[in-house]
Parts: C-alpha cells; structure tokens; sequence
C-alpha cells in the first residue's frame, strides 16, 4: 500500500492511498457475499451463489460500491494506526480514482496550543477604592426610594415630583412633503420627541430629567397649567447622533405637583431598613455595612475585569492551531441556541425568521464564524491553561454547594436529585472559572504560584506581590 | 415435423447451485432443450455454438415434468413440461456460458 501524507494549512492532513489490486479483488469477493447474504437469487440457497453468478445478477458497478465503501473504512483505519495520527473526529473521503484504486482521505488533527512564557505576563493591579461620595450616593438612592410624597398646593419648587402630559415636537430640520417617501435615517420637522401622558418627572436640576432644561423651565408651575418652551438637544454621547443639536418644542401640562419629603438619615431610618434582622442596626452601622458590601464587590468586579485582561494578554501571545471542523461545531452549537431561543422567546422557527429577514443559513453561518473562531481559540487557550496549571475541581466539591443550594429549596426529595444532575455542569464549570480568575489575578499580579510537577513548564516568579495576597474566595 | 435448426436446440443453460457444482466438479453443463431434440442433435449444437468440437463425450437427457404453482392466495397453474440435457466434457473443456 502506498501512503502519501501531505500537510495541510488549515491544521488538517490529506492521505493519498493507493491500493494494490489484489486488495481490491478480496474487497469485491467479501463484498459480493456480504450482498448476496441479503438477496435471494433463483436457483440458490441465500447466500450460496458463486461470485459470478452475484456479479451477474446485481451488475459489477454495484459490486464495485460495496467493496469501495469496505476498502475505504478498512483502510483509513489501517493508516490511522500505523502513522499514529492524533485525529480530532473521523475524517472525511475527498476523492476515489480507478485504476489503480486510490483513496484521497482528509484528516483534521487535534488542535495544538502553545502558551510560551505565560507566567511572565504582567499587568498593573489597582483596585478602585470606596469613597465617602459613593456610600453617600447609595444612601441618597436609599433616601429616594423610602421617600414619601404629599400634594403640594401652589407652585412647583425644585425637588418636586410633577405628573403632566407632555407632548414635545421637533421644530428644526426639513419638513416631509406630502406624498414623499420617508428617510428612516432622517429625523423632519413635526416628528415626536416625546409623548406621554401622566407623565412622573421629579423636577431635580442635577439629574436633568428629558432634556437639560426642563425641570428649570417647569419649576413654579401650578396644577392645571400649560407650558409651552424650546429646549435644544445637547451634542451629546447620551442622545442618538441623528438628533443631537436639534430644537424641540415642548407643550407640557401639570396635572399634579406632589412634594417629595426625604426621609432623614438617622437612626430610625437605619433602624427601618435593617427592621427583618435580629437586632436592627444605627446609622452608623448601616454605613460601615455598606461601605464594606461595596468594597468587597467593587473589589470582586476589579479582580473580574483583571482576571480577563490578563487572560487576553495570555490569549494574545499564545499560538494556537485547530482544524476548520471545530470552528463548524461551534457554529452549529449556535445556530442550535438561537433556534431554542426563537422557540422559546418568540415561538418562531428558523426557517420563518429566514423568509421574513430575507437571509437564509449560510449569510446567518457566516456571521456567526467570527464569533465562533473567537470562542475556539479561547476555549482551547483556557483549557491549557486548566492542564498546564493543574487547577483541578473535585465532584465532592461541586456536590457540596449543589447540597448546599438544593436544602435551601423547598421541593420533593425527587426535585431535589433531578436538580442536582442538571445543574451539576453548570456548577462545575462556574466554580472552575472562579478558580482561573483567582489564579489570573495571582498570576497577573507576579504572586507565587505553586511549583509545577512537570519538566516543560517554566520556573515561577518567586517575587511575591505588594500587599495582602488574597486567599480563595469562597465557592458558595 | 419441421426439421430443427442446431441453433434452436439449445435454449438456455440451467443455473443452481447443484450445476455450478457439476460445472466445477464433473465438468458437466446442464440445457434446457427443445423437448423434440434427441442426444445427437444435442451434441452436435453443443459443438457448434460453443465452439468444442469432439470435446462432448456424453449426453443424457430427460423430461422435467410440469408441476402445479400457486400464484397468490387460491390461484394455481401448471408449468410446463420441459427437457433437460447433461452434456459431458471431456477434461479441460471450458464452455463460456452467456457471460456466466
């Protein structure tokens, strides 16, 4: 047999195999058995009939598939050992020529990863820090939502609440003619800007509620009266940019002005918030809460964004090499999400979605490859690095906070065990996460790392980082 | 009687498994024939279509009765009656059968 291998660039191999033709002829012989097993020719017992006799009766060419189609598993199976060839899924038969009988197989192998000097990379670590203006802020949001209202008699002052119906026009740009055909990029003279009725607005100057203007144009109204202003639309990143700069014309009617009285923040008011807990806390107590929930988790956000940033630096230097198919798997996955997701969400199958858009598989494929060739690459980088690493994750572990959430829950014993094995993937791979952000951010930060058992992988940094290394966050 | 042409002696080869085990074993091929042929007629179309001449060393025939079939669930019919013919070869003689 003659083999030929000839690399690919896209990561696969094409095999050129001849056969010799005696291999073909004991093919064809076990082929016109195995067909004959099936039929009943006239004049024989099943599968009695000489070869000549089947050849005459079902045509060679038939003959010929079958022992082809034989020949080509046998074979590729064959070659696959004897090169020892790393696979990734069951390659594919590109051609078959006659004479001689030559198979031409394409192989994609397994994809390759190499990290390089990944415990090198180093990115500056700097945490936000809490300040006294953002627990002030949280407080202010608190005040907000605890406040109580009361009809004011008179005019609006400035903190009030002010239920109108507002009816805003744009009063600039081009008008449409009558008849014309409508520029869905273009915004014309006499579209809404805004329109609701009951509107509730509370009349802050700071937070500008609509438009920059409003609330100081509103402020002294009185229950029953009409205004009518222009405010102009800021060139700003908030606004869309087809309507930055324009003027809009604004006719507003207060229906109701309500005073907002804040609650003052005290120890009542902490008391209040704190009523469900055993020994309800002061003021003071509440703020340091607080600000210790928001450090932790403006710490946590820190640590997650970090983790990443260091990880694309990883993914950057990093060489990694992977077959096509893998890049087509993962778009099927996708287009098996989105097709679950029609269903669910809006009960409509791809098939409609595709008449109504005007697309079809292959344009919505297309836009997927992007996406999906990102996600292999990064899929392949984390999975090396899990190995590389040795961050390992236990069933005992990933048992104990399924156990944990599950007695929480006030279901049948069935309930409980039929949730455990759904959810147990999507545990385990949320805990294993957590610990590659941990050993990210370790890492990133140049903090030692255990002394891997492996001959390849390179020496640790033995710096150890400025300040308190953070021990592992808790998996629950 | 009409006289028979040697051509139309020979009507067709019988193919079974017991005459594929003739052929290869005793070297012995099996025909339907016109049931009006006798033995020398018999050899000297044999000799004639297949190319052997004197490579025929004996023939046998003998009449296939008809038998009753059934096509169906009720409906029978008779086959018809028909003559066989074994013709021996000598050692080595080979007849190519119809592309069989």
């Amino acid at each position: 047999m003659n083999i030929q291998t000839e690399p690919q660039e896209n990561h696969t191999l094409r095999l050129v195999v001849e056969v010799p033709a005696e291999r073909l002829e004991v093919a064809k012989a076990n082929a016109a058995k195995k067909l004959a097993n099936r039929l009943k020719i006239p004049g024989f017992r099943q599968g009695k009939a000489p070869y000549n006799v089947i050849t005459k009766y079902l045509g060679e060419a038939t003959i010929l598939e079958e022992a082809v189609e034989l020949l080509s598993n046998e074979i590729y199976g064959q070659v696959i050992q004897e090169l020892d060839i790393k696979t990734y899924g069951p390659g594919s038969v590109e051609n078959i020529s006659y004479d001689p009988l030559t198979f031409v197989y394409s192989v994609s192998l397994q994809p390759e990863v190499e990290l390089g000097d990944y415990r090198a990379v180093r990115v500056p670590y700097e945490p936000p820090t809490v300040s006294d203006e953002d627990v002030e802020n949280v407080f202010k949001t608190l005040q907000r939502q605890h406040a109580q209202v009361e009809a004011r008699e008179g005019a609006a002052e400035e903190g009030d609440r002010l239920t109108a119906d507002i009816h805003a026009v744009f009063v600039d740009g081009d008008e449409l003619a009558e008849g014309a055909e409508r520029n869905a990029e273009k915004v014309y003279r006499g579209d809404p800007f805004f329109h609701q009725h009951n509107a509730k607005i509370d009349l802050n100057l700071e937070n500008k509620p609509i438009l920059p203007g409003f609330a100081a144009a509103m402020l002294g109204v009185q229950v029953g009266e009409t205004r009518e202003f222009d405010l102009n639309i800021p060139n700003d990143e908030g606004f869309a940019e087809k309507i930055r700069g324009r003027t809009v014309h604004f006719e507003v009617t207060a229906k109701a002005v309500e005073k907002v009285v804040l609650p003052t923040l005290d120890d009542e008011f902490a008391a209040k918030l704190t009523q469900d807990e055993g020994s309800p806390l002061t003021m003071e107590q509440l703020r340091e809460r607080v600000r210790l929930n928001m450090e932790a988790q403006s710490a946590e956000d820190y640590d997650k964004s970090y983790g990443e940033r260091v990880f694309e630096q990883i993914m950057a230097q990093a060489r990694v090499k992977y077959p096509p198919r893998m890049v087509e798997a993962r778009i099927d996955e996708m287009l098996r999400d989105t097709e679950e997701r029609f269903k669910r969400d809006y009960r409509l199958d791809l098939n409609e979605y595709y008449k109504i858009t005007g697309t079809n598989q292959d344009s919505m494929r297309e836009q997927m490859r992007a996406d999906a060739e990102a996600w292999v690459v990064r899929s392949l980088v984390m999975s090396e690095l899990v190995e590389r690493e040795q961050i390992k994750l236990y069933m005992h572990e990933v048992d104990a906070v399924l156990d944990a959430s599950v007695a929480r829950m006030n279901v049948s014993v069935k309930d409980r065990r039929r949730f455990k094995g759904e959810q147990r993937a999507n545990v385990a791979n949320y805990l294993l996460m957590n610990r590659v952000m941990f050993h990210l951010v370790a890492l990133g930060r140049g903090a030692s790392l255990p002394v891997l058992n492996t001959s390849e992988a390179p020496t640790p940094d033995p710096v150890v980082a400025e300040g308190e290394v953070r021990q592992t966050p808790s998996d629950e | 009687m009409p006289e028979l042409h040697p051509y139309d002696v020979i009507r067709r080869p019988v193919i079974t498994e017991k005459t594929n085990g003739m052929m290869e074993e005793l070297n012995q091929y099996v025909f339907e024939v016109d049931p009006n042929a006798n033995k020398i007629q018999i050899k000297d179309a044999v000799e004639l279509v297949f190319d052997v001449p004197g490579q025929v060393v004996n023939v046998r025939t003998m009449i296939m009765p008809a038998k009753r079939a059934r096509r169906g669930r009720k409906h029978y019919f008779r086959t018809r009656q028909w003559k066989k013919a074994i013709v021996t070869l000598t050692e080595g003689t080979k007849l190519q059968l119809f592309n069989v």
